[in-house]
């Protein structure tokens, strides 16, 4: 892809990221952006998948309605671009795979991933929240749980049943031949 | 990409993902109740426990801890026989095996100390929240056959 577009696909995802973030803010936990920022790195690759995933939280973090604290505005940033990195990852590893034809499993897969990679990202936060204010590390994780649970069981659903139509879409909007786009 | 066609492969994926969120939430509710019964530990009051059996022996145990009456009875080591009625809370029965007797009129009741004498407690046992330093008696009353009145203790 030209730089220039991609560029534009950065800008354009960290716009739409913040504005769902804005929108669902009045939901705890239920976020559209870990999903749109895993198909960012699905499509587009690791290093766009996680600029996307840095750039959200340079800006969302800043102007965050829950409010400011430089430690966990670090750690949502690292945790965010995993999400894209790892998008990126599972892209190059399912590039060769037909989503027509392994559309349940796949389905699954996706949903398994936005499940481990949200914990992944709970557990960083939570960690990093719980240094920052001095609180027992194993009190801020245990009474995180019910937040942590709604995150993870949103995603998953969000991962499992939304990402093949996505890529699907964005793959034969980019034109790409990947994930038998074209070879239905 | 093979093992997505493996059933086995993605169903024992799933249970993971279903037993991680179970630990969680067991987690949580375990630290919940350990909270609670903490604080309700904490909240336990300590009373002055009497018991009537109405032929002049009267057993106090005192420095009882307990959060309702019931639970101060429970810590005494009391063997309690009653029924529960719902909302309504438990009727005492019998106490230490003297149950009570309808042929006698003698019931079981607990009365509670103040500035006037003994007051006859308004609740059923296990819906009373004892205060600190409250003395309270359980007396094996005799009953006013027509009016059904307990009798104070003496």
């Amino acid at each position: 892809m030209l730089e220039s577009k991609k560029i534009c696909v950065i800008t354009i995802t960290v716009a739409l990221c913040i504005g769902s973030n804005y929108a669902l803010v009045s939901i705890p936990n239920f976020k559209a952006m870990d999903f749109f920022v895993f198909i960012s790195g699905f499509i587009f690759g690791p290093f766009v998948g996680a600029s996307i995933g840095i750039l959200i939280w340079l800006i969302y973090g800043v102007m965050n309605p829950y409010g400011f604290v430089p430690q966990v505005w670090l750690a949502t940033m690292f945790s965010e671009s995993i999400y894209g990195l790892a998008g990126g990852l599972m892209g190059r590893v399912t590039a060769s795979t037909n989503f027509y034809s392994n559309r349940f499993g796949l389905s699954f897969l996706l949903g398994i991933t936005g499940f481990f990679l949200t914990l992944f990202y709970d557990l960083v936060t939570n960690i990093v929240y719980a240094l920052a204010f001095n609180i027992p590390i194993g009190i801020a994780l245990i009474t995180g749980v019910p937040f942590a649970l709604v995150h993870e069981l949103s995603n998953t659903v969000l991962f499992g049943t939304c990402s093949i139509p996505l890529i699907i879409v964005l793959e034969k909007f980019i034109g790409g031949e990947r994930f038998g786009v074209f070879k239905k | 990409m093979a093992f997505l066609k493996n059933k086995w492969a993605l169903a024992a994926i799933g249970v993971l993902c279903w037993a991680i969120a179970a630990s969680l939430v067991s987690g949580y509710y375990y630290y919940q109740y350990s909270d609670l019964v903490a604080r309700l530990e904490k909240s336990k009051a300590t009373i002055n426990l009497g018991i009537d059996y109405g032929n002049g022996t009267r057993v106090w145990y005192n420095e009882t801890k307990g959060l309702t009456l019931y639970d101060a009875m429970l810590n005494a080591g009391w063997n309690i026989n009653g029924t529960s009625y719902g909302v309504m809370g438990m009727y005492v029965k019998a106490i230490n095996g003297l149950e009570e007797s309808m042929s006698d009129y003698r019931y079981w009741g607990w009365w509670s100390w103040t500035d006037y004498g003994w007051a006859h407690g308004g609740s059923a046992c296990d819906k009373y929240v004892v205060s600190p330093s409250e003395t309270i008696l359980w007396y094996y009353s005799p009953t006013d056959p027509t009016t059904f009145e307990m009798a104070a203790p003496p």
